[in-house]
């Protein structure tokens, strides 16, 4: 009996001591504040991570900058430790994460999301060019314009004199070619800019304005948003091979869930920010439809020199094709005539796609699957919009029936229609 | 970001003397009795024995931390039943605002920071009660100043700076108190805007007991300052000044406050990557003697225990200093 009991000890101590070798202990850098939305978030996911794998990978969480800033938690990656961050200023790993920040690009978050998805195969490639595994995105919310005076236009806000961030040069110098005043400064110094008079405006994330005070030195807030906060949560890439396969599927699985909150609780955060620090006397300019619609032109035509400038051009293309394919709100479809004297001769059909604001939109692939076969003349099945916002399929009438009713269904963007088309012959 | 708990609690001490534990259960059975009672022999009973039963000097010099710890709540349970009974008892609704304070301080958050290591939802939990325990503490304390300046609540929230001048310096504990547990209840909400967005007003708290009393309670409001410093200069804090209130602190309370230590290590020394300087203070905080000063030796031995536990985890908050390229470390 004695030996059993031995023998059962030694098995024992012998698990404990294989749970260790085999245990994975990462560490998360990150300057997000702890007892934030985000340090919480991420807490949460280290707890599921710990669970999910049977304690084989467990992941502290250094929050609050305490393994430095950005730039040094990337360097430090490189060395070992820590293996994990949450970036928030990704535009430091790569170039083509400055898509997100172009001014009044995106109108939703929706749409921001969709167009985040839609670039993720090329954003991945771009972190892991620099040895890094994509865990999740982080949403950090929008940022807005606040000011000392009310900005209600863009003649209004390049009165101000706007906070830029210190050491970009390309943002500085576009911000004076569009005739703006910018101010370079490290983010540390926004109150000390605001106080002394240096600043009067800056883009913030509504949180951000309310957590450190600025606001009170700038109590009007732009409705219209400026651009959405992206960040990521990454893993370089030799820590991640030292994980098995099964586990890396429980890690990702449990970091999409993070990112699924934390889409839905930051932009909830930030109303509620806006809320608190209107009570405190802010007063947010809300812009009609049509005002905004101006400003938003007028804002692209400044940041189309954003292509191939501060994003790539690839990059900055898919974004505004995936953006533009979001927005397509109208599709119309009509022929060219309902009528023909031949069974040969062609109809066509023309797919008009507008935005929700009646905007022809250009660029948007067209599909169209008629429910007749052959009708469509040389296979053109897919067609790509014109300025007009316009695409054109042939249609080919063979059919000896006096009158042929088909099904066509269109599907431009992220819209689909189907409608019934009626030729007579003869 | 943390504010590291060093909110110390202490009053009263030299004005009330020690009173032993069984004159406490006395008192506080008589309360228990009064409130069972009819109204007038209530309110003489209450009146007898509150000042017996407000007393934190008692708990303050307590050496073990269990002990206080299941004795507390007791206390303030009592102390609630006393305001349920009284609602506007000023001496009452300041004791609530210390009490909750020291309890959500002492045991919760510092249990908190020492399950963070092991099991990230123990101590979730626990923060989240020591957060509501504060915003207990505090909102016993914005009662307590309502009644001699009605409307004081909505005036901080709208313009903290001009509130606060109707404070005088027979107010001080009541501000440090009352901004303490404000301030310690934002750290721990820093995901909840209605609560961050009252910073200003427990910041204003604060500077008016520190430029009314700056020697209050040798050196508590310079502690708390070194952790409001420790924000850094995006919130307006600078490391310069948390490390000027140190020194005030350490020469204000003769070395024997283990607090300023823990806060400067926590919440400079981590930020700057200065590992030697964390183990220096962790150190000097170690080698105080709890009993060379009783009238602070429960948060000193509680103090003790976090700078164990942190200097037991140092080579998980510190890594190896980077090294440039021109052969500088950074």
């Amino acid at each position: 009996m004695k030996s059993l009991r031995i023998a059962i000890t030694i098995v024992l101590l012998l698990g404990s001591a294989l749970l260790l070798a085999q245990r994975t202990n990462l560490r998360l850098g990150t300057v997000l504040p702890a007892n934030s939305v985000w340090d919480r978030s991420l807490k949460q996911m280290a707890s599921d991570w710990r669970a999910g794998t049977d304690d084989r990978v467990r992941l502290r969480i250094l929050s609050g900058g305490s393994t430095g800033d950005e730039a040094t938690i990337l360097r430090r990656m490189k060395l070992g430790r820590p293996q994990v961050a949450a970036l928030t200023l990704l535009g430091q790993v790569h170039d083509a994460f400055n898509v997100f920040g172009i001014p009044f690009f995106y109108e939703s978050d929706a749409e921001a999301l969709h167009v985040l998805e839609q670039l993720t195969p090329r954003l991945k490639t771009a972190l892991a060019n620099e040895g890094l595994i994509l865990l999740n995105w982080g949403h950090g919310g929008w940022t807005h314009i606040f000011s000392a005076d009310p900005v209600v236009t863009l003649a209004d806000l390049k009165r101000t004199k706007i906070f830029t961030s210190s050491g970009d040069d390309g943002m500085v110098r576009w911000y004076k070619e569009n005739g703006f005043q910018p101010v370079p400064l490290a983010v540390t110094d926004i109150l000390m800019g605001l106080n002394t008079g240096l600043i009067d405006s800056y883009p913030s994330p509504p949180y951000g304005a309310l957590v450190f005070q600025w606001y009170r030195r700038t109590p009007h807030m732009l409705g219209i948003p400026l651009s959405p906060v992206f960040g990521a949560t990454v893993i370089s890439e030799r820590a991640w091979r030292e994980i098995g396969e099964a586990d890396q599927a429980t890690l990702l699985e449990s970091a999409q869930a993070t990112q699924e909150h934390l889409f839905s609780v930051v932009p909830e955060q930030d109303r509620e920010a806006v809320a608190e620090m209107e009570k405190r006397g802010l007063i947010v300019a809300s812009v009609d439809t049509a005002a905004s619609v101006e400003f938003r032109a007028a804002a692209e035509e400044m940041t189309t020199s954003w292509r191939g400038g501060m994003v790539p051009t690839e990059i900055y293309d898919a974004a505004l094709h995936a953006r533009n394919a979001y927005r397509v709100d109208t599709v119309a479809l009509s022929a060219t005539s309902d009528a023909i004297d031949n069974t040969a001769d062609t109809v066509t059909l023309v797919v008009r796609v507008e935005d929700a604001g009646g905007k022809p939109l250009e660029g948007i692939d067209v599909r169209v699957e008629y429910s007749v076969e052959g009708r469509l003349s040389g296979g053109h099945h897919r067609v790509t919009t014109a300025a007009s916002g316009e695409a054109m399929f042939d249609l080919v009438t063979i059919n000896e029936n006096e009158k042929e009713e088909s099904r066509v269904t269109v599907t431009a963007g992220t819209r689909r229609r189907s409608d019934t088309i009626t030729i007579r012959v003869g | 970001m943390i504010i590291r708990s060093e909110i110390a609690v202490r009053s009263h001490l030299d004005r009330h003397g020690f009173w032993g534990q069984e004159l406490i259960v006395l008192a506080v059975t008589v309360v228990v009795l009064a409130a069972a009672s009819g109204c007038s022999f209530r309110s003489m009973a209450i009146n007898a024995v509150m000042p017996a039963i407000a007393n934190p000097a008692v708990y303050l010099s307590e050496e073990d931390p269990e002990l206080v710890r299941d004795a507390l709540p007791f206390l303030l349970k009592t102390i609630e039943s006393v305001l349920d009974t009284d609602p506007r008892r000023q001496d009452a609704l300041l004791f609530a605002c210390t009490g909750f304070t020291l309890y959500a301080n002492a045991f919760l958050q510092t249990d908190a920071d020492l399950a963070e290591w092991d099991d990230y939802d123990v101590a979730f939990e626990l923060d989240e009660r020591a957060r509501r325990m504060y915003v207990r503490a505090r909102d016993y304390g914005l009662r307590n100043i309502e009644i001699d300046h009605p409307g004081i609540t909505e005036r901080l929230k709208l313009d903290p700076e001009a509130a606060v001048r109707v404070f005088e310096v027979d107010d001080v504990e009541t501000l440090y108190y009352l901004g303490g547990s404000w301030i310690l209840a934002i750290s721990l909400g820093l995901d909840q805007p209605a609560l961050v967005a009252d910073l200003p007003a427990a910041r204003a708290l604060l500077d008016r007991a520190l430029l009314l009393d700056e020697d209050y309670e040798r050196g508590a409001l310079h502690t708390a300052f070194i952790q409001l410093e420790s924000f850094g200069e995006a919130m307006g804090g600078s490391f310069e000044r948390a490390r000027e209130h140190f020194a005030r602190a350490v020469a204000l309370s003769d070395g024997l406050d283990a607090g300023p230590y823990v806060s400067l290590a926590t919440g400079v020394a981590i930020t700057e990557e200065n590992r030697d300087e964390f183990q220096e203070l962790l150190d000097s905080a170690l080698a105080i003697d709890p009993d060379e000063d009783t009238s602070n030796r429960l948060l000193n031995v509680i103090a003790q225990k976090r700078a164990r536990n942190l200097l037991d985890h140092v080579d998980d908050i510190f890594f190896d200093p980077l090294i440039e390229d021109n052969g500088n470390l950074r």
